[in-house]
């Protein structure tokens, strides 16, 4: 069964929202905390409900509904969301005013804390009454919202289902993710490693999958995910990647104990043109929400493949591991 | 392609394993013994269902040595009694652990952020590397030496029901052939506000499906169920107990923390999951509830029993008069309460039943019934709207 990418939306510290005309280029990525270029909403959603909502489900919401309207559908039979961290924002603040003097704890943080608060907001814009699930584990949240969506679409479950993954960086989390791998750098350096040139970032994308392509389709050609492979398992998974012209998309964050990861696959395909999408978007962990994103943008044009340099591009491999457990390949393509 | 069910687990404020959760069921013991202050000082005393183990003694009692949220050492409890009660090795076959929770490490947070906060002794940072939920399915999966598939779903108070979903539509795909599916959430400050601030929480213990119900208590615990395939069933290499007939997960779009009056979602999750199984309304014995004692929850999730089975109305009852409402951990216990009642041929009683509710015309079993027990529908509704019913079945 063939499975597309009839719409999709992004809003990631790259100004890729807005792509109704072909995209300049990137922008460079100053310092290590990347937060999103954000469109204004009011020209998507009701300006009264923006009031009440948080950032993160904002993000959400204007990327579902845009990938929806971008696909010309207003028919889903599932909406999927995967994210590591969830709403943080709100569970900083609830969590914040918990512990401080003030007990002064307010019920809408509470209610907007929870990871499915943003599946949840779009369904209930939507009035939808279908399936709707919302996955967050950690660094492989997004593909498993993936698979999720296409074991939907395979079994003939749904005909179109709105799959995203969405994840928020806050100050909090970042001055966190600092000190964490402050200790990691100290073990990095005793075990004669490089330093790190990790940039924290965040961001949403959302795709509208279908059984049925549009004239603007992009094609997952092959998905799989392995957890604690075998290596021969892992090598086994590319031979079915054409060895032509095609790129190949890799997540490293620039964590050298991270990015050991990769090795084996660089080797691979040394010969290949191959990037790292993860220094557009910084390291979140639905990060490959936006690598899958970037590769369709490449593949259909709307992003000047000279980011890559690289010319026509037809078939992109993305390849994931998060914490050396988790395997994700997602092979798209021209439809 | 059947999914059958191998094996149970459960930890609840009714204590350890199954044995010790259906004894107290089938006594009328409940567990809600314990006071919302032990956790959060500043809090008003509302009941609790707490199991009656600190951190400490859950760790030696799982046996790990390093400090972990109270989540994943709930959530390797009940899954390795699970996975022991199905005579299986995760090892041996395609394996997969599908958990659930809403708060993952958030207990341990708290502790970091409290001794920031205050003067004295600073915990170190490594308290919050777990903090998210996937975190607690990781080391859990690591601890049963799964193989081929972890995942964590959080849909709030369906979250589990929606973990044993997935499990079983995997092995339908012929992805695995053993899952252990369910959920876990430990009680802590930050849920215990939360509910509090939203003035869901009863002060006295609830009374599911009563007049006079007033909120919910909160719980905590974990629930696991084993789901195998049909070819491991045919191939004798393991026997199972119940059959994992149909599922359904919809969306009710009404509110964010509030059922429709009218209960649509709940409707459209409970004639799903029948709709799956090709099993017709008055085939069903028993619906085990969500029945979270709010006025809404019980009100709307009444309102869509009567519309979906009309006069044939099944014995129904809520064990959240047992075990409080557990959250992301409530599918996967109530999934396993489920199959008790096929196994053992019996209704459990919803406590503290005692007068009609007003809005909706529907009684719940208040006594021990015992009578053959076919098809049991499992309720699970959340914040967000998300809806999810499960339906077990006998094996025939």
């Amino acid at each position: 069964m063939r499975i597309f990418i009839n719409g999709s939306a992004c809003i990631s510290p790259q100004p890729f929202f807005d792509c109704s005309k072909p995209l300049e280029g990137v922008s460079e990525c100053v310092g290590d905390k990347l937060n999103c270029v954000e469109p204004d909403y009011t020209q998507l959603l009701d300006p009264r409900m923006l009031r009440r909502m948080s950032r993160i489900i904002k993000i959400g919401m204007a990327s579902g509904l845009s990938a929806m309207s971008r696909a010309n559908t207003s028919e889903i039979d599932a909406i999927i969301t995967g994210t590591g961290f969830g709403c943080l924002e709100d569970t900083s603040s609830f969590l914040g005013k918990m512990i401080d003097a003030s007990r002064a704890m307010n019920p809408t943080s509470f209610i907007q804390s929870t990871h499915n608060a943003i599946g949840s907001q779009i369904a209930l814009h939507l009035r939808f009454n279908g399936y709707n699930n919302t996955i967050v584990h950690s660094g492989f949240a997004f593909e498993s919202a993936l698979d999720d969506a296409l074991l939907l679409l395979k079994n003939g479950e749904a005909k179109n289902v709105l799959v995203g993954g969405i994840d928020e960086l806050t100050q909090d989390l970042y001055t966190l993710l600092k000190r964490i791998q402050d200790i990691k750098e100290r073990s990095n350096k005793i075990n004669g490693r490089q330093a790190s040139t990790i940039k924290y970032g965040e961001g949403c994308v959302y795709l509208v999958l279908s059984d049925t392509p549009n004239s603007d389709s992009v094609e997952i050609k092959e998905f799989n995910t392995f957890y604690k492979p075998d290596q021969k398992t892992l090598e086994s998974a590319l031979k079915s990647f054409s060895q032509e012209n095609g790129i190949v998309m890799f997540g490293k964050n620039g964590d050298s104990s991270n990015d050991e990861s990769y090795s084996w696959i660089e080797s691979k395909y040394s010969n290949r043109n191959t990037f790292s999408f993860k220094n557009l978007c910084g390291e979140y962990p639905t990060a490959p929400a936006f690598g899958l994103w970037l590769s369709a943008a490449l593949i259909k044009g709307i992003i000047p493949t000279s980011i890559i340099a690289a010319q026509n591009v037809n078939e992109v491999l993305i390849y994931n591991c998060f914490d050396n457990d988790y395997h994700s390949f997602i092979r798209l393509g021209k439809c | 392609m059947k999914v059958y069910v191998a094996g149970l687990g459960v930890v609840s404020g009714l204590g350890v394993g199954v044995k010790s959760n259906f004894d107290a069921l089938i006594s009328k013991n409940h567990g809600i013994r314990s006071l919302s202050n032990e956790i959060d000082p500043f809090l008003e005393n509302f009941p609790i269902a707490r199991l009656n183990l600190d951190d400490r003694a859950l760790s030696k009692l799982v046996g790990v040595q390093t400090r972990m949220p109270r989540t994943a050492l709930l959530s390797m409890l009940a899954a390795s009694e699970a996975l022991n009660n199905s005579g299986l090795s995760a090892q041996q076959y395609r394996s997969g652990f599908i958990s659930a929770t809403t708060v993952g490490g958030m207990d341990l947070t708290e502790q970091y952020f409290l001794s920031q906060h205050q003067g004295g002794k600073k915990l170190g940072i490594r308290n919050i590397r777990n903090h998210e939920c996937g975190r607690a399915t990781h080391l859990a999966a690591e601890y049963l030496k799964v193989n081929s598939y972890v995942s964590t779903i959080n849909t709030a108070c369906s979250s589990s029901a929606n973990s044993i979903m997935l499990g079983a539509r995997l092995i339908k795909d012929n992805r695995l052939d053993v899952v252990i599916a369910g959920g876990a959430d430990a009680l802590t400050a930050f849920t215990l506000n939360g509910f509090n601030t939203l003035l869901l929480l009863d002060n006295e213990l609830n009374k599911p499906f009563d007049a006079q119900r007033k909120g919910l208590n909160l719980g905590e615990g974990s629930g696991y169920v084993v789901l195998v395939s049909e070819r491991l069933v045919q191939s004798g290499q393991v026997k199972p107990i119940a059959v994992l007939s149909g599922y359904a997960n919809t969306t009710d779009a009404y509110h964010q923390t509030a059922l429709s009056p009218d209960g649509n979602g709940p409707y459209l999750s409970m004639s799903g999951a029948l709709k799956v199984a090709q099993v017709n309304p008055n085939q069903v014995d028993y619906i085990n509830l969500h029945g979270t004692a709010t006025p809404n929850n019980d009100a709307s999730e009444g309102a869509a029993i009567i519309r979906l089975f009309n006069e044939g109305i099944p014995s129904i009852s809520s064990t959240k008069s047992f075990t409080g409402h557990t959250l992301g951990a409530s599918g996967g216990i109530e999934a396993v309460y489920s199959i008790l009642a096929i196994n053992h041929g019996v209704i459990l009683p919803n406590l503290r039943y005692s007068t009609p509710m007003t809005e909706v015309a529907i009684t719940p079993n208040a006594e021990v019934e015992y009578k053959p027990v076919n098809h049991v529908l499992s309720n699970s509704f959340g914040f967000g709207g998300n809806c999810t019913s499960l339906l077990f079945s006998k094996i025939s």
